[in-house]
């Protein structure tokens, strides 16, 4: 669906973004990550056309990508911008006429998406009388409401309760099943998490990880495992042989511990359980698989150091 | 097509504000209220003044009447001090003392010490009332003639200057150039107010955020373009407005206030009321409405590409409120350059700096005008027209300018604005 080949750009001295070449997927929401400053605004503003890159190049659906394919891009940016003393019929027939849509589509789409957001009884108020929250469906429904085939949405949870948020990701699942490809730039790793296909983080200009959910987790799943007993901490820490390190303990009752333990060489998490079952009283055991944020944070503090 | 969306939003965010309506209403007022004022207050005010005339050789109290109009004089024959003047009781009705001595007739000298301000058109008229008796006097004493004879020998030469390729048409140079300066200023005073709307609403697009959305739809010179057309609609439909309002006023001022004053005007004997009449005369019958009116529309236009573009590259580029501030005043002092540069040539027509400053973008726009007013001379039209084509050559380099630094500043936060900055967007 969409191609980046090699993209670099530069301000002044800065590198932004540092021969970067990333593909996403047409049917697939993929979730562009990465620490402030990190090259993704940039990015996001290059597939818009809104900046320019100094080398290579970007291709959509097989096209190389120019003013033309625009229409075919919704972009909800981070900070929200609108008329705001303009209706939101008003706002959204402007939006329409900017993108040449034809006057009946502007307003069978406005009214399928603002039934669909709960929104059509403020059709006619201004957009400074609506709430944070209101003003972000409306600004959503401007980002998809001309169809597009991608949809780049960057923090689009942000200001939404928790309901909103559940509807937001309801919205984007129909979204792709209907086919759209969605870029999903944001720093929640929970949102994520839950409801993207593919990970893309970038750090400094460039892709550090780029794969599935589930290979990262893969990839990233150590041979850690949580111990959970009752007894002696002191006890289970000497039952350990050298084929095992003890790399945290977590108090969570009294003598109730949470241990985790890195396997080392040939070792088996069979070996441990009996080996420990003899000194502490054993109550479970689990392998101790991290987080995106644990990831996240584990790659982009290593490019720090 | 999407230039012309952005226009229309525009023009309708304009249109629908309050300040829009006020303006429109308010400013044919401001206009109408200074024409009146210039019309009726300027010269024949009514002021009514009591002056002490010190005639000890009785020169004056032989033939003066007491009472002239708005102006009341009441004789003596003794010197007053002007001290005693300033600070004698008896004296505090009088709102000035006329000092007339004896030298008088022979070194036509007199002096009139005011206690308030006295308007220009009542001391000539002071002064036309102590010549005509002095003449009287003169022509009894110097002459065997009647006073009446007397005047037609004295009646001064009334020197016109005429146009020798018009010579039919009475030629006003002051009343037309300042005509000219008038609808010239009227230029810039328009294109300050709507250049200021141009860049506020630069900048508030840049700091909430819209431009982002709408730069992911077209491109950064299609709002730009939309922007300035849009908000320079609405400039155009406010000027239209004005010139509605005040040739409707002027129309009842004509009819209502002003019939009587302006069958005056052959009232030669006042030169307040001379002039005044003039205004009117000009403002009723000498200005060609028909022909200023669409140079005024062009002018116009071109000089609010001009500086339009500027005040939307200020907007788009500042970083602060204050970078913008401080970037305004080089702006400012070219809009006054501008407004001075019409005095200027006013005085000094065929100056070789008139020629450079009509052929200058940033203050060609009042010297078009002053020029129009007074008339473009055959020999003149190709500067006039080169003057035209600079001005639009100049608007669109700065249009170009301005285009770069909305691609270049609009996304771009977190500085302090300088020139190096500023120009380094528009001009790389």
């Amino acid at each position: 669906m969409l191609e980046i080949k090699n993209i670099t750009k530069r301000f002044g001295d800065h590198i932004a973004l540092n021969n970067l070449s990333a593909t996403f997927e047409k049917g697939k929401i993929h979730a562009l990550l990465g620490p402030n400053g990190a090259g993704k605004t940039t990015l996001i503003r290059l597939i818009n056309q809104i900046y320019e890159p100094d080398h290579g190049s970007i291709y959509i659906n097989g096209q190389y990508l120019d003013r033309k394919h625009l229409n075919s891009i919704g972009y909800l940016p981070e900070e929200r911008g609108m008329y705001t003393t303009m209706t939101v019929y008003g706002f959204l027939m402007f939006l329409g006429n900017l993108r040449r849509m034809e006057k009946k589509i502007i307003v069978q789409q406005m009214q399928d998406w603002l039934e669909k957001l709960d929104m059509q009884d403020w059709k006619n108020n201004r957009i400074d009388e609506l709430s944070k929250g209101m003003a972000q469906k409306i600004q959503f429904i401007a980002t998809v409401f001309h169809n597009p085939d991608l949809l780049i949405l960057d923090e689009p949870f942000s200001g939404f309760d928790p309901t909103n948020v559940q509807l937001m990701r309801d919205v984007l699942r129909e979204l792709k099943s209907a086919g759209k490809t969605i870029i999903l730039s944001t720093h929640n790793m929970n949102n994520a998490e839950t409801i993207s296909d593919h990970i893309t983080l970038i750090n400094q200009g460039k892709i550090i990880l780029d794969s599935n959910y589930t290979a990262i987790k893969k990839e990233f799943s150590r041979e850690i495992y949580a111990v959970q007993f009752e007894g002696n901490m002191l006890s289970f820490a000497n039952a350990l042989w050298t084929g095992y390190d003890l790399i945290d303990s977590k108090q969570i009752g009294p003598n109730q511990f949470i241990a985790k333990i890195k396997i080392l060489n040939d070792s088996t998490i069979g070996e441990l359980v009996k080996t420990i079952m003899t000194e502490v009283e054993f109550e479970g055991v689990w392998q101790d698989t991290p987080n995106m944020e644990a990831i996240f944070i584990q790659l982009t503090q290593s490019k720090k150091a | 097509m999407q230039t012309w969306t952005i226009a229309i939003r525009e023009f309708k965010e304009r249109v629908q504000s309050r300040y829009f309506a006020l303006m429109a209403l308010m400013g044919p007022v401001l206009v109408l209220f200074s024409l009146y004022s210039m019309f009726s207050l300027s010269g024949d005010d009514q002021q009514k003044l009591k002056i002490l005339v010190v005639d000890p050789a009785n020169i004056m109290n032989q033939i003066m009447t007491g009472k002239q109009g708005q102006i009341n004089y009441t004789f003596i024959d003794e010197y007053v001090e002007v001290e005693d003047f300033a600070e004698k009781e008896i004296y505090q009705e009088f709102d000035a003392l006329l000092e007339v001595n004896e030298k008088v007739l022979t070194n036509n000298l007199a002096f009139l010490f005011q206690r308030v301000i006295i308007s220009p058109a009542l001391v000539t008229r002071i002064h036309r009332d102590m010549e005509k008796r002095l003449e009287i006097l003169k022509a009894d004493e110097f002459t065997t003639l009647d006073y009446q004879t007397f005047r037609r020998i004295m009646h001064a030469v009334k020197l016109e200057v005429r146009d020798a390729y018009r010579p039919s048409l009475k030629n006003n140079y002051y009343m037309a150039a300042y005509t000219g300066f008038f609808f010239g200023a009227l230029i810039l005073l328009f294109v300050f107010t709507f250049g200021m709307t141009i860049l506020r609403s630069s900048s508030k697009e840049k700091s909430n955020r819209v431009a982002e959305v709408m730069l992911s739809i077209i491109k950064p010179g299609q709002l730009l373009m939309g922007k300035i057309l849009g908000i320079g609609l609405s400039a155009l439909l406010q000027t239209v407005l004005w010139f509605l309002g005040i040739a409707l006023g002027l129309f009842i001022l004509r009819i209502t206030v002003f019939p009587d004053m302006f069958q005056a005007s052959n009232l030669l004997e006042n030169d307040g009321l001379y002039m005044n009449n003039s205004w009117v005369t000009l403002i009723y019958e000498k200005i060609n409405f028909m022909v200023m009116l669409p140079w005024f529309m062009l002018v116009f236009i071109l000089t609010y590409l001009f500086y339009g573009s500027i005040f939307a590259a200020l907007g788009a580029a500042q970083g602060s409120e204050s970078d913008g501030q401080k970037f305004l005043i080089p702006i400012f002092l070219l809009l006054l350059l501008a407004l001075f540069s019409g005095y200027f040539i006013i005085e000094n027509p065929q100056s070789a700096m008139s020629s450079f400053l009509s052929q200058f973008p940033v203050t060609a726009p009042m010297i078009l005008m002053i020029k129009l007013a007074l008339g473009i001379e055959d020999k003149d039209i190709w500067t006039f027209i080169s003057s035209l084509l600079i001005m639009a050559v100049a608007a669109w380099g700065f249009l170009i300018f301005a285009s770069r630094v909305y691609r270049k500043a609009l996304l771009t936060n977190g500085y302090r604005l300088n020139w190096r900055r500023f120009l380094g967007w528009g001009i790389k």
